[in-house]
């Protein structure tokens, strides 16, 4: 287990306060649930959590709640209601002073990576910590050495391998230093071997630098597991919250009582 | 992503607000691409009229409809001034400072001007014109033509007349070729913003 | 994919062509722009082609200057006849002494060389030059407008999305075309354009989101001085 070889980092602190999101909707009606505003979703509500682990883990089904729940992190999204504390910062009013110490992996690097090239990708994110231009190219090639990427600063996001854009995207996020490190299913997309790769190299972090703590959603039980908290998400409520193994195993439980309940 | 939430900050439930910053600057720089892939597109035969059209008007007019007035001025400029930098985006893999000698310098000037009338005028419609079904679409096509005809067409035959020393009926005859297709190009356009507003409805309620 | 992948086509060399200052490269396919549009006379127009093909010597390409002619031979055909139309039966309605075909060849001539000229001319400045330097150049274009109210730092990232997505936005064309053919379906404009548009249309807001997630464009506050070191 990789975990058992991690060293405990003292994590920083997140706090939801009764915080419920509410979209829009051009169906009303069809997944109305009871309490909320006629003409929109409630995707989220009853949220009171304080997170203080290292490692904090988010599964759930599709649609649970999981994705809006982790945006909620750096302002991507903002609730309707309640409030959201991320190391003493509301990401809702100071927007950009957290995501100026929030890293956030998406899913597909392909939409993560904005710049034409590795190596210009790498200096967008180094452009707060370096002003000069030589200096960010000489940094960004650094970088991108250090994580296996050496002498691919000239390629095109395109003619990378799935898993190298994935590391790529990570390189970038965490050329920033961020103190929380956010994840939203980054390793869906990649085979085996750079599913091991990516899951060490973010587990790992907490600790090093500035980072302090970890918070990412999977599909992947395996994953889920090694987390030292994990949540389990169900229409938009936190349902089950108990450390990684546990929660992996009463989730398998609770999908697979749904499942012989429809047969 | 698997979830089913929106990948966008969210709206406040209480009245549309302005797309996010981030968001403009993203939107412009896609749809800047779009118009640039149409152009490159093979130009597609179409049957009766025997004329070869590109996608690029088409391309332009979608995107001043979609987007509106400000972002679609932005967007059609920002391509149009790519190109003249010299990337290849426009028709024909060709670009640079160099197309303002050649026959579509007017035409290419005009894309930004045909885009924010056409997105002021589409904003308009959907403002005032709350779900009123197939009139309203003939309006949006009508906001397309108009700005066709008020920039596009106009400004194309002042160019060719000024970078190939045409007389102006000459100029006419060959800007007459591309009406049917632009035509068609504008209801497609329409058909294909009725489909885009509904699947993003965010994007239909807009200032300008 | 690879036809929308490959938008710079630089080729590199050390030669004074490639090595002279990205504005002056501007200044020279201006002024042969301007040239050639505003002053038409034989001389003038083969003055210009020959500076074009001097220059194209002087950068180890001359082996491009015809390269185009491929692609553009229709253009130039069309730009030719359209003038040569022009000559020949409409200017002569108010003359006399009807059409002069030779001067009206002529004349067509000194339009479609011009146009040619002006053509390669810009097109040897993408050739001489890395991409990233034009990238460059209009970041710094677009500061010029910053008294304009306009953010530098948003425009240029703008750009660089363009850039990054023409390819995105090509394959996603040739994806859909694939799945059109591959259910033995016509590939008809709508039916090809909508599936990649509403895609397109998700993945501007995906992008949205991530240049969002990175802080980017920096809030005006936070603009620290651009490096104006090339």
């Amino acid at each position: 287990m990789i975990s058992d070889r991690l060293p405990a980092a003292s994590a920083g602190s997140i706090t939801f306060r009764q915080v419920g999101v509410e979209v829009p909707t051009t169906s009303p009606g069809q997944e109305q649930r009871p309490g909320s505003q006629p003409g929109t979703v409630r995707i989220l509500e009853g949220l009171d959590l304080e997170l203080t682990e290292a490692r904090v883990c988010v599964i759930g089904a599709n649609g649970s709640g999981k994705s809006t729940l982790i945006r909620l992190l750096n302002g991507l999204v903002s609730g309707s209601t309640g409030q959201v504390s991320v190391h003493g910062l509301d990401p809702a009013v100071q927007t950009a002073e957290v995501r100026a110490q929030t890293g956030f992996v998406f899913t597909n690097p392909l939409v993560q990576l904005v710049m034409p090239t590795a190596g210009e990708d790498v200096e967008l994110s180094l452009r707060r910590t370096h002003a000069r231009r030589a200096q960010r190219r000489s940094a960004a090639a650094d970088l991108l050495t250090e994580f296996g990427l050496g002498g691919l600063a000239d390629r095109s996001v395109y003619d990378l391998s799935g898993g190298q854009r994935q590391r790529l995207a990570l390189a970038t996020v965490l050329a920033t230093d961020p103190v929380l490190l956010v994840a939203d299913e980054p390793t869906t997309l990649l085979d085996l071997a750079w599913t091991l790769d990516v899951q060490q190299l973010l587990l790992s972090r907490p600790g090093i630098g500035r980072c302090r703590q970890l918070v990412y959603t999977t599909h992947d039980l395996e994953f889920a597991a090694l987390a030292d908290r994990c949540l389990v998400m169900d229409r938009g409520r936190v349902v089950h919250d108990a450390a990684g193994p546990d929660a992996v195993r009463w989730y398998r439980e609770l999908v697979h009582s749904r499942r012989t309940g429809q047969d | 992503m698997s979830s089913s939430v929106p990948a966008q900050p969210h709206r406040t439930v209480h009245g549309a607000s302005a797309l996010p910053v981030p968001t403009q600057v993203a939107v412009t720089g896609v749809f800047a691409a779009l118009i640039a892939v149409a152009a490159m597109l093979p130009p597609i035969p179409v049957g009766g009229f025997g004329v070869p059209i590109t996608l690029q008007t088409f391309a332009v007019m979608l995107t001043g409809i979609v987007l509106g007035a400000r972002l679609g001025f932005l967007a059609v400029l920002l391509y149009l001034v790519a190109g003249l930098a010299g990337l290849p985006v426009f028709s024909g893999f060709s670009g640079g400072l160099g197309v303002l000698a050649g026959p579509s310098a007017g035409y290419l000037l005009a894309f930004p001007l045909a885009a924010a009338l056409a997105g002021a005028l589409t904003t308009l419609v959907l403002r005032r014109t709350a779900g009123r079904g197939f009139g309203r679409w003939a309006l949006v096509f009508l906001s397309a033509m108009v700005a066709s005809f008020t920039f596009v067409h106009p400004m194309g035959i002042g160019g060719m007349m000024i970078a190939l020393e045409l007389d102006v009926i000459t100029a006419l005859g060959a800007d007459m070729v591309f009406w049917p297709g632009d035509v068609l190009k504008n209801v497609l356009a329409t058909a294909v913003a009725v489909t885009l507003f509904r699947a993003f409805p965010g994007l239909a309620q807009r200032r300008w | 994919m690879t036809t929308f992948a490959r938008l710079f086509d630089h080729r590199p060399g050390s030669s004074p062509v490639h090595r002279a200052p990205l504005g002056l490269k501007y200044l020279v396919v201006l002024a042969v722009t301007v040239l050639v549009v505003s002053w038409r006379a034989p001389l003038v127009a083969l003055a210009a082609l020959a500076v074009v093909v001097v220059l194209h010597g002087a950068a180890g390409l001359i082996g491009e200057f015809l390269a185009p002619l491929r692609r553009l031979w229709p253009l130039l055909l069309v730009v030719g006849l359209a003038r040569w139309i022009s000559e020949v039966w409409v200017r002569p309605a108010g003359q006399a002494a009807g059409p002069d075909v030779g001067a009206a060849v002529l004349n067509a001539g000194v339009v479609v060389v011009g146009v040619y000229a002006a053509l390669t001319a810009a097109r040897l400045l993408l050739l001489t030059t890395p991409g990233p330097d034009l990238l460059d150049g209009m970041e710094r274009f677009f500061g010029l407008f910053r008294p304009l109210g306009v953010h530098p730092q948003a425009a240029a990232l703008a750009v660089n999305v363009m850039v990054r997505s023409i390819p995105w936005v090509g394959t996603a064309v040739e994806e859909t075309s694939e799945a059109l053919a591959a259910r033995g379906v016509r590939r008809t404009p709508q039916r090809l354009m909508l599936p990649v548009l509403v895609a397109t249309v998700g993945y501007a807001r995906a992008t949205g989101e991530a240049l969002a997630a990175r802080g980017l464009p920096d809030e005006p506050e936070h603009r620290h001085q651009e490096d104006t070191a090339p």
